[in-house]
């Protein structure tokens, strides 16, 4: 029934615009099409408009599109999808703080690998699928989307906005980080100093670690981009260094291996001791292992979790204090996730305005605001107190490459498969 | 010519006179395209490159869109890296394998219960019939997470798990995760399935056949082998043929218990987490679709070795109407022994997963008692700590009763055009006995369970953005049409058992008395074969119930069905709420049906026997 | 030698009793027939025999061996009972072939190759279904089917042999050619034969003695001309023969040990038995006269009826009237014969074979003429 309704409705929709432009057809003069500059029509134009909209100017373009569509429509509403539940909140506030987008602006949870066909299809049909798109994996992104022109990037400037080079084009929203963690009373605050201890190898100083955990990249597309950028120049440079301090010599290639990254990847994955099914559960049963505990791999925000846990030991065994961020070789793995609009959106302007919300200090604080593990891109956002800022991670971890990742893929993913595959 | 056209024209018009002709070729175009489409999907996608992403991995200047053998070549014979060997030969030999223990252990656990509940005078048949089939509501991973929770032990530092903690027992890594775990897991959770196909024939086979046999002096196990087994053949390799394609395809099991290191020799990558990997990742999409043909093929051939052992020649000669007095089996005094042992097997692993839900549900730190807390069932504030606002005690949720009413919904829809689309085909396929296209439309009918749920809903997705199809996109009709066919097997299945074993005479007295072709079906098949029918309704039902991945991309939101909210809960990182989520749903689909058992007295245990 | 006893033999399920205190002697190399309507409990008794079915209480005895005694606890298995079962709807093998079917119970008894395919051969001769060796069941008609389920179940020469309703799925010709059969083969095989069946033709047609059922409970058990001539009781009376005999309404008074006035058609007559009558109950009404149609003659005698149908066969013809007071009667007329409808005739109550039952306990009293 509800779908007759809809499709009625279009069908009459339809009729009245054909018929408006008819009569509207009539009166018009060929003389009109030269007066006054284009109004942008496109998705792509409204974007570059919008960036050179002051807030109020957008906010006021914004209102006017959202007012206009609801009139047309009364159903329509302004859909947000993510993964990232920290959207929900943004909309919320965004709501709050703009009244006249109450009740309209809708969160839909989509889950990366489960919305990527889903953009595929919409972006095949060229279909209207989300306003707003808050997603991960670089070169899905790049290659599938960006690349066909089917997700557009906004950013936003004026006071209070600033952007490192490199993550406004495509707009970075927040970067994440995955990294080694483990509780400071079971292991040693000190006992992960080297990225080579992973491999279980002893090095003169330091034993080797055989209790790491982490999730397996078959099942975990972010893992399978880590361990594929471990095969990259930087990590090779990295490891390099971190292999001298380690053992005490130069690292002398070994033939079997294509290069360092390949070889330590080889190790390391023979010496991980438990391959766990879920970083949220493993990081709230950390507490709970006996004897020498595991060093777990999984996403600093995942400690929100472990946050929730009435019974906990305190935070600094695990984090802040505690932690040791500066492990040789590399602390874990950032990664981004970006703000994008797609081509079909139905309210860009919104969009761009709730972009730039989120990008805000208010809009931040609202969606990841107090966690661990959240650094957005506007740099003047600070992450939480005890956490690093995104700049001190950058440099300690590895960071996603899409070219590297796009060029390096079809031999790395082999690779790390057959060490998976033993 | 006249005539000659005249006289086409009547036997057109005589051979759609008669409704088993009319549901055979409506559904045969019904399958077609609801089947095929997927299937040529799959195999186009086999066979080109699937985005830039894909054409960036094969390299050499291909396109999007380019026509290429590479994945097949790439998949099947790669040596970079023993790519062809690990992807694919030995994980595709080793889940074959580990889904023959499977079917297995469901066939022989499943069909041992079957024999002993409708053959035999053991005592408290009521409830083992009705706890029994509990495995099979659940999802397969919650097999999968007990399993983990009973034996995991401190001695492969996985914390204490049940056993541990109550025996001190510690069992060796090879019994917790890998290879065997997941066959058990998927042998007991597909277990109830084989229990209630095997008993349905059980159940409606004549009992004559066996008493004759026994007259003859044959002994109970020769009974057994040379009469009973090979006339519930076609239920056993149905059963092997659903749950060993389950089995393989299984992602969450396989994944969920391949937990052990590398090193350990313990590690088991099956064929599907393999699959998982190369369709959710852009580069190797092509690769995923050679994997979800290659899978296909296997259960094709068993679909056809089913065919073959069940040929025309030895079908079932209908039963006249005096089976009635079934003369079962006296179990003398193993029958108390026998009893207990079954009671205590089923019990544990039918009803301690719900414990462990209850108990998963309740606690804070799992197992830790002193972390008690209703507040996941009860609370209605958001809970601390948690990122999302809406995330309440879920018996206060709106977001997850309305989920779960939808979910009720949608499955109560699903299960009764899927149970009836059984019927009929199952009704056409016994009418037709040996037509080719009764035949073909008996096996299509067996694809849509064939391809993996993912890549059927990402071609209904696809469908969905094509121009024409629009209106279907985010609807929930769509998800009733992919349900629907998605879960026919299950009742095509039963619908044709259920049908071959009616005597076409009792439809032609109606037919004599000029009843007209409706009232046939619902006055006189239907009531005589309620049970089976029923347990053709059922099935989807629960299947389509605690179905997950056939929907998520097909719906808007994730508070659209309970499952999903669930899968959203787990995610993040709300596992107690999503345990409650799970007892939840198993407690709504028992309650349904129960009231199906009262309305109508037939349900799916006694569909089997046990009443 | 099988002679097959049962003793107090009672079948219960739950709460309906399906065989009561049951007793019945079958002398080695008798065929006898359990008759009755369906419900009455003679499949239900035939598969207790068997072992396929256990008693509630009573004991069974086949040959020297007791089978089944519920004091004693003692429940031998149907496959010891030496014993052969004809299915009503043959349960034939649907994944065997027909040579299968009948080689199997050779099998179990351990024959050799050589002497299993000897013996098959020899059925399938017998029951001339030769051609039909390598087919299945369902390739087979009805009548083929019942052939082969005979094989199967003579294969193994069981001593005693048991059939439950083998002929009531074949059509007419066929189920009076198998009757023929199955008589011969009683004779060639030596065994003892107990069949259920539901049709008094068959039933009076095959046996050696008749033993009918009525709920349970059992009626009569006698050879089949005693069944017909001397029915226990007007059950009997009724269920066998076919015209169904004449019920006549009367009013009885004992006038000595063997004499009866009665009042019955409109006239008083006196009734005269052979031996001694049985208890009569007084009062109205209190007794009915049975008389077999073949003692109701035609064209003389002195009551009076309309003709109110004629139905002539051939060999013979059956004449139904209408007695003045209302009472339809059945005569059957050897040859053919033909009356006009409507037309007034006389009638006599002729012979020694007239039966009178009690009324009120059903029972046959007494056997002899009837005299105005």
């Amino acid at each position: 029934m509800k779908n007759i309704k809809k499709v009625l409705a279009v069908v009459l929709a339809l009729v009245m615009v054909f018929g408006l432009a008819a009569c509207g057809g009539g009166n018009t003069t060929p003389a009109n099409n030269n007066t006054a500059p284009a109004e942008p029509k496109t998705v792509a134009e409204k974007i570059a408009a919008a960036e050179k909209m002051s807030e109020a100017e957008l906010e006021a373009a914004a209102k006017a599109e959202l007012e206009a569509a609801v009139a047309a429509d009364a159903k329509t509403v302004f859909n947000a999808d993510s993964l990232t539940s920290g959207v929900k909140k943004v909309a919320e506030a965004f709501m709050k703080k703009y009244t006249w987008a109450a009740d309209k602006i809708v969160y839909n949870s989509r889950k990366g690998s489960e919305y990527q066909p889903v953009l595929d299809a919409a972006a095949k049909a060229d279909q209207y699928v989300a306003d707003f798109v808050m997603i991960q994996d670089a070169a899905f992104l790049k290659f599938n989307m960006l690349d066909a022109g089917f997700l557009l990037s906004y950013t936003p400037s004026g006071d209070g906005f600033k952007f490192n080079p490199g993550t406004t084009d495509p707009q970075v929203g927040v970067t994440f980080n995955k990294v080694f963690l483990w509780n400071n009373t079971k292991v040693g605050k000190d006992q992960l100093q080297n990225v080579w201890q992973l491999t279980g190898a002893d090095g003169a100083t330091l034993k080797g670690l055989k209790n790491a955990s982490v999730q397996s990249p078959l099942g975990e597309d972010i893992n399978m981009n880590f361990f594929i950028m471990m095969t990259s120049p930087d990590a090779v440079d990295r490891l390099t260094k971190a292999y001298k301090s380690y053992f005490g010599k130069d690292y002398v290639a070994d033939p079997a291996y294509k290069n360092i990254g390949y070889q330590f990847l080889a190790e390391f994955t023979k010496n991980v001791a438990y391959w766990h099914s879920s970083d949220t559960s493993e990081v709230k049963n950390i507490v709970g292992y006996a004897d020498d505990g595991r060093i777990v791999f999984a996403g600093l925000a995942k400690l929100k979790d472990y946050l929730g846990l009435e019974t906990k030991p305190s935070i600094e065994d695990l984090t802040g204090a505690g932690w040791n961020a500066d492990v040789e070789g590399f602390s874990g793995f950032v990664y981004n996730m970006w703000t994008l609009i797609p081509k079909t959106a139905k309210l860009p302007y919104t969009s761009c305005l709730f972009i730039r919300y989120l990008l805000s200090e208010e809009g931040f604080k609202a969606g990841w605001g107090g966690q661990y593990g959240y650094y957005s891109a506007n740099v003047n956002n600070k992450p939480i107190d005890n956490d690093k800022p995104l700049d001190s991670w950058v440099k300690t971890c590895l960071v996603e490459d899409v070219d590297y990742i796009g060029s390096a893929y079809s031999e790395a993913q082999k690779f790390i498969k057959q060490q998976l595959g033993q | 010519m006249e005539t000659k056209t005249k006289s086409s024209g009547n036997r057109i018009k005589a051979y759609f006179s008669k409704p088993a002709n009319v549901i055979t070729v409506i559904f045969f175009i019904i399958l077609l395209a609801a089947v095929v489409l997927p299937l040529i999907t799959l195999l186009l996608g086999s066979f080109s490159i699937n985005g830039s992403q894909e054409a960036m991995y094969v390299g050499g200047g291909v396109k999007n869109g380019d026509i290429t053998a590479h994945h097949w070549w790439e998949l099947l014979f790669s040596k970079e890296y023993d790519y062809a060997k690990t992807v694919f030969w030995r994980p595709l030999g080793q889940s074959a394998l580990m889904a023959l223990y499977a079917c297995a252990i469901a066939v022989l656990f499943g069909g041992i219960v079957a024999w002993f509940i409708t053959r035999s005078d053991l005592p408290f048949k009521k409830f083992i019939s009705t706890v029994f089939v509990f495995p099979y509501i659940m999802p397969s991973w919650a097999m999968a997470m007990f399993w983990e929770n009973f034996f995991k032990n401190t001695q492969i530092n996985a914390g204490m798990g049940i056993l541990q903690s109550v025996t001190g027992i510690c069992v060796p890594e090879s019994m917790v995760y890998g290879f065997a775990p997941c066959a058990w897991a998927l042998g007991l959770h597909y277990a109830p399935f084989a229990y209630i196909l095997i008993g349905g024939i059980l159940r409606n086979m004549d009992a004559n056949l066996e008493e004759a046999a026994t007259v003859l002096k044959a002994s109970r196990f020769k009974i057994l082998r040379k009469v009973t087994l090979p006339i519930v053949l076609p239920a056993l390799i149905s059963t092997v043929l659903l749950v060993f394609s389950s089995s393989i395809s299984s992602f969450t099991v396989p994944f969920f218990l391949n937990k052990s290191s590398i090193s350990s020799g313990n590690s088991f990558v099956s064929i599907s987490v393999q699959m998982r990997s190369l369709v959710n990742s852009g580069f190797t999409k092509g690769q995923g679709y050679v994997v979800a043909i290659v899978l296909m093929i296997f259960s094709i051939i068993i679909l056809t070795l089913n065919s073959r052992v069940t040929g025309k020649r030895k079908s079932f000669t209908t039963v006249t109407g005096k089976s009635g007095q079934v003369s079962l089996v006296k179990l003398g005094k193993a029958r108390a022994v026998i009893a207990i042992i079954l009671v205590v097997i089923v019990a544990f692993f039918a009803i301690m997963p719900l414990v462990s839900f209850a108990t998963e549900s309740l606690c804070e730190v799992s197992g830790d008692w002193s972390t008690f807390s209703l507040k996941y069932w009860l609370s209605a504030e958001p809970f601390e700590g948690s990122a999302k606002g809406d995330t309440i005690g879920i018996l206060r949720s709106t977001i997850l009763w309305k989920a779960l009413g939808r979910s009720v919904l949608l499955s109560i829809c699903v299960a009764f055009a899927a149970g009836t689309f059984g019927l009929l085909i199952g009704y056409a396929v016994a009418k037709k006995r040996g037509s080719k296209l009764a035949g073909m439309v008996s096996n299509i009918a067996f694809f849509p369970y064939l391809i993996p749920s993912m890549s059927f809903g990402a071609v209904y997705l696809a469908l969905s953005y094509t121009e024409g199809f629009k209106w279907l996109n985010g609807s929930y009709l769509l998800l009733f049409i992919v349900g629907a066919i998605k879960f026919m097997p299950f009742a095509s299945r039963t619908g044709t058992s259920a049908m071959m074993q009616l005597s076409g005479e009792i439809e032609e007295a109606a037919v004599m008395m000029d009843v007209p072709w409706g009232k046939r079906m619902t006055r006189i098949l239907f009531p005589i074969q309620k049970s089976s029918f029923i347990s053709g309704y059922l099935l989807p039902f629960i299947s389509c119930m605690r179905e997950m991945s056939l929907f998520v991309l097909l719906i808007p939101t994730y508070t659209a069905l309970a499952t999903t909210v669930l899968q959203e809960y787990s995610r993040t990182g709300l596992t107690q709420s999503a345990n409650a989520i799970n007892l939840l749903i198993i407690v709504v689909v028992l309650v349904i049906q129960f009231i199906v058992n009262k309305l109508t007295g037939a349900s799916i245990d006694k569909g089997v026997g046990g009443n | 030698m099988p002679k097959i006893v049962l003793e107090h033999v009672t079948k219960r399920f739950e709460k309906f009793v399906a065989v009561e205190d049951l007793n019945m002697v079958i002398e080695d190399r008798e065929f006898i027939t359990l008759l009755g309507p369906s419900g009455c409990g003679k499949t239900t008794t035939l598969r207790m025999i068997a072992g396929l079915e256990t008693p509630t209480e009573g004991r069974i005895t086949i040959g020297d061996t007791v089978v089944f005694d519920a004091a004693k606890g003692i429940n031998i298995s149907p496959g010891k009972r030496d014993i052969g079962f004809l299915f009503q709807n043959y349960a034939l093998w649907p994944h065997m072939t027909v040579y299968q079917n009948i080689a199997f119970g050779l099998e179990n008894l351990k024959w050799s190759k050589e002497d299993i395919r000897k013996r098959v051969d020899e059925m399938l001769a017998m029951l001339k279904i030769e051609q039909f060796e390598k087919r299945y069941p369902s390739e087979l008609s009805g009548g083929q089917q019942q052939r082969v389920a005979i094989a199967r179940t003579l294969a193994p020469k069981p001593k005693v042999l048991f059939m439950d309703e083998p002929l009531s799925n074949l059509d007419a010709k066929l189920r009076l050619e198998m009757r023929t059969e199955l008589k011969r083969l009683h004779a060639d095989t030596d065994s003892t034969f107990v069949y259920v069946t539901h049709d008094q033709l068959e039933a009076m047609t095959l046996a050696t003695r008749v033993c009918l059922m009525k709920t349970g409970i059992m009626q009569q058990y006698d050879p089949p001309l005693t069944v017909y001539k001397d029915p226990a009781n007007l059950f009997t009376a009724d269920f066998v023969g076919n015209p169904t005999m004449n019920f006549i309404q009367a009013t009885a008074r004992k006038v000595d040990d063997t004499h009866a006035e009665l009042d019955a058609l409109g006239s008083k007559m006196v009734f005269e038995s052979k031996d001694p009558l049985g208890e009569l109950a007084e009062g109205e009404a209190n007794a009915v006269l049975g008389v077999r149609p073949e003692f109701l003659r035609l064209k003389s005698g002195s009551h009076k009826a309309k003709v109110y149908a004629t139905l002539p066969a051939g060999m013979e013809t059956t004449v139904k009237l209408e007695a003045p007071d209302g009472t339809m009667l059945t005569s059957v007329e050897f040859g053919s014969v033909d009356y006009d409808l409507n037309s007034q005739i006389d009638y006599q109550i002729y012979g020694d074979g007239i039966i009178l039952f009690d009324k009120k306990s059903e029972k046959n009293i007494g056997k002899g003429c009837v005299k105005l």
